[in-house]
């Protein structure tokens, strides 16, 4: 107050001082101000163009497709002796991925190389001459991974080395490494596992490789079989007798993953390959056609149609904005002159304005846009009248009941009685006194007029539901996306944002013009 | 009061009057051929024509909106679909009672979160538990209804799988839609239910009761809900008409089929009598509705005056 002694009162600098004492209503008004920035400037930013599948933008944009949906992973080979070979000098070397459709794979140079194709998991099998490993392909993207478990990835083989003697009984103790890096040594676990896993897909697993004759019948769990009965002869647990002499090899194996153990029973031999190691055998790719995850590429993802979606909330903030401003602006400005109209000369013109409004609050704002939009038809231009028109009975509410009061008010009688004519005081001295209710309002019905505005276009009700407008993203995403979150959560974060920051300024402005306003 | 009643159901046929016209002139003032849209656009001149008398077309406005009138009040005779040459008034009435279901058990949600929310608010003012209450109230009313029930789906259908995702038939369909509905009137009720708690506690006879040395618990509980809750029924009852306008997006959402979906999907392919017809149910419903939340102001409250 002291302040006042030196400058001349301002109201305006009151309303301020009070308005900035309110720290969430300042925040909500940069947060206005930040939407209202991005609404007007978003197109010239926006990292991809919203209309477009984001693949079809990667060579404009210098990102390598190859990069995103391949990668390597290195094949090495063990051999009986413990030494081990790079993949590039193994032979007879056979990639398959069980599920093409999710992701190929392919020999080359440096390794396995895996192409991720669309989303879901499959498991790949590698086989050079008997001996095989499996690795897990996991593209990520729309589908759930329900089911999904890691399986035997590679058998490691313990058994003694050396020069073995006939009637000589050993052990082979397995080691089995699943794709999710676990190791499991106890032999009856191993089985566990392998007759959990191997179950039913026993035909798809042994059918697409060349497995020997001998593979055919059923393997069931862990499985010991000897190559060379006249040698070595196993039994299912594992126990080798050495029958004659010479070189032996016995297969290990659980479900499509095979390891060799070289027995030598006298003279000398090269060591054979006893099993592969795959360097990653769990490899995570993405599904870069569909519904990719929120990434630092997409920051929010992309949708059904692969579309960004951060670029298409931030060109969609112009569209709601649009909704929100010039609906509320149109049922404000027609509001505004019905409540002084009907305030100000009452008898007949006041009832048929209050009997008017009456009735158009009776209906919830959402049912009276839609009727509003069944006469119109569908499209942004008609939902931009329906939200108008139910805002109009609310400003000539609240208009109305202050021209009431201001009409008695001794200045507007003083101007009456040296003959200003009605227009004039309505314009000049009446509508200034409404002026801040009418403001306040304005802030708070855009919060509910974006909502509503978002709830037509979700409900089909745009027109065009490919534009990037946050409610008919909501309604695309709900009836392509159903599984994916990212493509629901975003769009509508947009809304909530929005229409909060919008509702907390109107609360902050009510508070800062005139306390005596709250509901 | 009888008086009053009388002269509110009167005062209503205007309204009615109005609103009757309003719908009857949807299929003449709407863009679009009702002919063309019923038996498809390719009908040759001649079967236009046939058609066009027989539906009775032909006649002047007013004596199609009399016919419309006396099928309607004298057979309750709604027309027939568009769309599937169905019964409007039987797939209406079939429909009504799903979307009462719907908007009871909402109502339900919103009055029991929002009741004992509000009350806590109150009871404990400015404490951490008020600030809460009154932070998620004005986010809730930030948050449109049908992206709440789309995150509900989400997190309880799609990802743990406790309830199903959307359509009818069991108590489980219900859940889901049902809180959605009734989330965005419990943040309205709460916000109500707190500033009429906090108006009672500031009367005389509160503070006469503590005087005395009433227990805080005897107090709250039968000096100031006594009071502070008969308010808030009357909001409640109130909210009603507005539960059912966010049942026309909830049943979207989650494919309920009730009369908001059927009235969307209507107006979607321009099947002008349903709409019709809804327009006229849903008007007739908002001013049934109001009638009696005036009459029960009266109730609860003696010192209005009907006059």
């Amino acid at each position: 107050m002291k302040q006042n002694e030196a400058k001349p009162y301002s109201p305006f600098r009151a309303f301020l001082a009070k308005f900035l004492k309110q720290k969430m209503a300042v925040v909500a008004f940069a947060v206005v101000v930040a939407i209202m920035f991005v609404g007007i400037f978003g197109s010239f930013f926006a990292p991809y163009d919203p209309h477009r599948p984001v693949t079809a933008q990667y060579p404009e944009k210098g990102i390598d497709l190859d990069q995103l949906t391949n990668t390597s992973v290195v094949l090495e080979g063990v051999m009986s002796d413990g030494t081990t070979v790079e993949g590039s000098e193994l032979t007879r070397v056979q990639v398959e991925s069980e599920n093409r459709r999710i992701a190929s794979v392919r020999q080359s140079q440096r390794g396995i190389n895996v192409n991720a194709n669309t989303s879901g998991f499959t498991n790949a099998t590698v086989e050079a001459g008997e001996v095989s490993g499996v690795f897990q392909v996991v593209v990520e993207g729309e589908s759930q991974f329900e089911g999904r478990e890691a399986v035997v990835s590679r058998l490691e083989p313990v058994h003694p080395e050396g020069v073995l003697n006939e009637g000589e009984e050993f052990q082979i103790d397995v080691t089995a490494v699943l794709t999710d890096g676990t190791e499991i040594t106890d032999r009856g676990e191993i089985h566990e596992l392998a007759l959990r896993l191997y179950e039913t897909e026993e035909e798809e697993d042994t059918s697409g490789f060349n497995a020997p004759a001998s593979n055919a019948e059923a393997i069931e769990g862990l499985h010991f079989q000897s190559l060379n009965e006249e040698v070595a002869a196993v039994d299912e647990n594992g126990i080798v007798t050495i029958t004659g002499e010479g070189e032996g090899i016995i297969l290990v194996q659980t479900g499509p993953v095979k390891s060799a153990v070289h027995v030598q029973a006298g003279g000398t031999a090269e060591p054979v390959l006893a099993y592969l190691t795959i360097s990653e055998p769990n490899v995570t790719l993405t599904d870069i056609y569909k519904h990719q995850p929120p990434s630092s590429v997409h920051l929010f993802g992309t949708d059904h149609q692969n579309r960004d979606i951060f670029s298409r909330v931030i060109h969609g903030t112009q569209d709601t904005l649009l909704i929100g401003f010039v609906s509320v602006a149109i049922g404000a400005f027609l509001g505004t002159v019905l409540g002084l109209l009907a305030g100000f000369y009452g008898r007949w013109v006041d009832s048929l304005v209050t009997r008017m409004t009456d009735v158009l609050l009776a209906f919830p704002g959402i049912l009276l846009a839609i009727a509003v939009i069944a006469f119109l038809g569908a499209g942004i231009t008609n939902i931009i009248m329906a939200v108008a028109v139910f805002t109009v009975p609310v400003f000539i509410r609240i208009v109305r009941g202050s021209t009431l009061a201001l009409k008695e008010m001794t200045y507007v009688e003083a101007s009456r009685s040296i003959g200003v004519k009605d227009p004039v005081i309505i314009f000049r001295h009446i509508f200034p006194g409404t002026l801040s209710v009418v403001l306040v309002y304005l802030t708070m019905r855009i919060g509910v007029a974006i909502l509503i505005g978002a709830a037509l276009s979700f409900l089909g009700l745009g027109g065009d539901i490919t534009a990037p407008e946050w409610g008919s993203m909501l309604s695309a995403a709900k009836d392509n996306s159903g599984t994916v979150f990212h493509a629901t959560f975003f769009p509508g974060l947009a809304i909530v944002i929005t229409v909060l920051s919008f509702n907390i300024f109107g609360d902050g402005l009510r508070d800062a013009l005139d306390p005596k306003l709250k509901e | 009061m009888l008086q009053f009643v009388l002269r509110r159901l009167i005062g209503m046929v205007p309204i009615l009057f109005i609103i009757t016209i309003i719908s009857f002139l949807f299929v003449h003032l709407t863009p679009g051929d009702p002919i063309r849209i019923m038996y498809g656009a390719e009908i040759d001149q001649e079967t236009y024509q046939t058609l066009y008398e027989r539906e009775g077309f032909h006649d002047p406005l007013p004596v199609q909106y009399g016919r419309y009138m006396v099928d309607m009040l004298v057979h309750g005779d709604f027309g027939q679909s568009y769309r599937t040459r169905a019964d409007v008034s039987e797939e209406v009435v079939r429909r009504f009672g799903y979307t009462a279901v719907l908007t009871i058990l909402s109502m339900f949600w919103a009055i029991l979160i929002g009741v004992s929310v509000g009350i806590i608010s109150a009871t404990k003012r400015n404490s951490i538990w008020d600030r809460a209450g009154m932070v998620s109230t004005i986010t809730a009313l930030s948050i449109p209804e049908f992206w709440f029930g789309l995150m509900l789906m989400q997190i309880f259908a799609v990802q743990l799988g406790w309830f199903p995702t959307s359509g009818s038939g069991t108590i489980w369909h219900l859940l889901l839609p049902s809180i959605t509905l009734g989330f965005g009137v419990a943040a309205t009720i709460v916000r109500f239910t707190r500033s009429s708690v906090l108006e009672v506690m500031r009367e005389d006879y509160v503070r006469t009761a503590r005087a005395k040395g009433q227990k805080e618990r005897v107090v709250i509980w039968s000096h100031v809900l006594r009071n502070a809750l008969i308010p808030v029924v009357t909001m409640a009852g109130l909210q009603f008409g507005f539960l059912i306008g966010g049942a026309v997006v909830v049943e979207q959402v989650f494919a309920w089929p009730g009369l908001g979906s059927y009235l969307i999907d209507s107006i979607l392919s321009r099947d002008y009598p349903v709409i019709q017809a809804l327009i006229l149910l849903f008007s007739l419903q908002f001013l049934i509705i109001n009638l009696l939340v005036d009459i029960s102001y009266g109730f609860l409250n003696p010192q209005i005056r009907y006059d």
